[in-house]
């Protein structure tokens, strides 16, 4: 197995609405993402991280999420049908500036002509009372097609902070083991 | 400074950060002020929730009568 950085790229000054990672490959295995982030602002403490593929704006999405938070929020949930994949709490403005948010995403088999499924672990904790979050989340794509761009977003329209960083890798499964027939 | 989107290639290993257009602008501005209403909602009813707790606990230790939204909130 090996890993392959395909692109990182860092928000400059002034923040960013949106990431986007367009014209991936089909030639790796599955796709990961590293980010650390948070958003610029005030008023907020998190907002859930988004995703869509293929620029599909449609409602052919689902989602759930076990976390455990300092903001009496609840535990678990779920919802299909939505037009994004949310996928990791990132702090806002009202933290600290010093905290970003960490979530690693994994896209398993993503140019498959299957279902996409996406699971992803992340976490965010200050250093004050109730300042935290840490989950994990699931999802699913009920698209067929390889995934080829995947942008990232807020789901309460909040911009990411200077000095977030997302990077996209590719993951490639060794030569080794044996197909079951 | 303006607002804008990172949009990364792949391909070509160029990134590009784009203006939002006068649309996407007035879209994001628009989904950005019902995003704080909603916000603000949610604080309030968390913030009612959280008094309720209170009273009810007090309820209890003195054992008088909970409200209706009290008992709900223990019991469910």
């Amino acid at each position: 197995m090996s890993f392959t950085l395909i692109q990182t790229t860092t928000v400059g000054a002034g923040g960013a609405t949106s990431v986007t990672f367009s014209s991936i490959a089909g030639t790796f295995t599955d796709l990961v993402v590293i980010i650390s982030a948070k958003y610029n602002n005030a008023g907020w403490n998190q907002d859930w991280l988004s995703m869509q593929f293929n620029s599909d704006t449609g409602a052919n999405y689902n989602w759930g999420n076990l976390q455990l938070d300092g903001f009496s929020f609840p535990g678990k949930g779920y919802s299909s049908g939505t037009t994004r994949m949310e996928m990791a709490q990132i702090p806002g403005g009202s933290i600290g500036s010093s905290f970003m948010g960490s979530a690693r995403i994994q896209i398993p088999f993503y140019a498959s002509s299957e279902g996409k499924q996406c699971d992803a672990e992340w976490a965010w904790v200050a250093n004050a009372n109730s300042n935290y979050n840490l989950g994990v989340n699931g999802g699913s794509w009920t698209n067929t097609s390889a995934i080829t761009s995947i942008r990232f977003f807020s789901s309460n329209s909040l911009t990411f902070a200077q000095n977030s960083v997302f990077s996209l890798y590719g993951r490639t499964k060794g030569s080794g083991g044996a197909t079951v027939s | 400074m303006a607002l804008t989107k990172i949009i990364v290639n792949c391909e070509t290993g160029v990134t590009e950060v784009v203006e939002l257009t006068a649309e996407e602008i007035a879209q994001l501005e628009a989904d950005q002020a019902q995003a704080e209403l909603d916000r603000q909602a949610r604080e309030t009813e968390a913030a009612r929730i959280e008094a309720l707790k209170v009273s009810a606990r007090a309820k209890l230790v003195a054992g008088q009568t909970l409200t209706a939204d009290e008992a709900a909130l223990i019991i469910g």
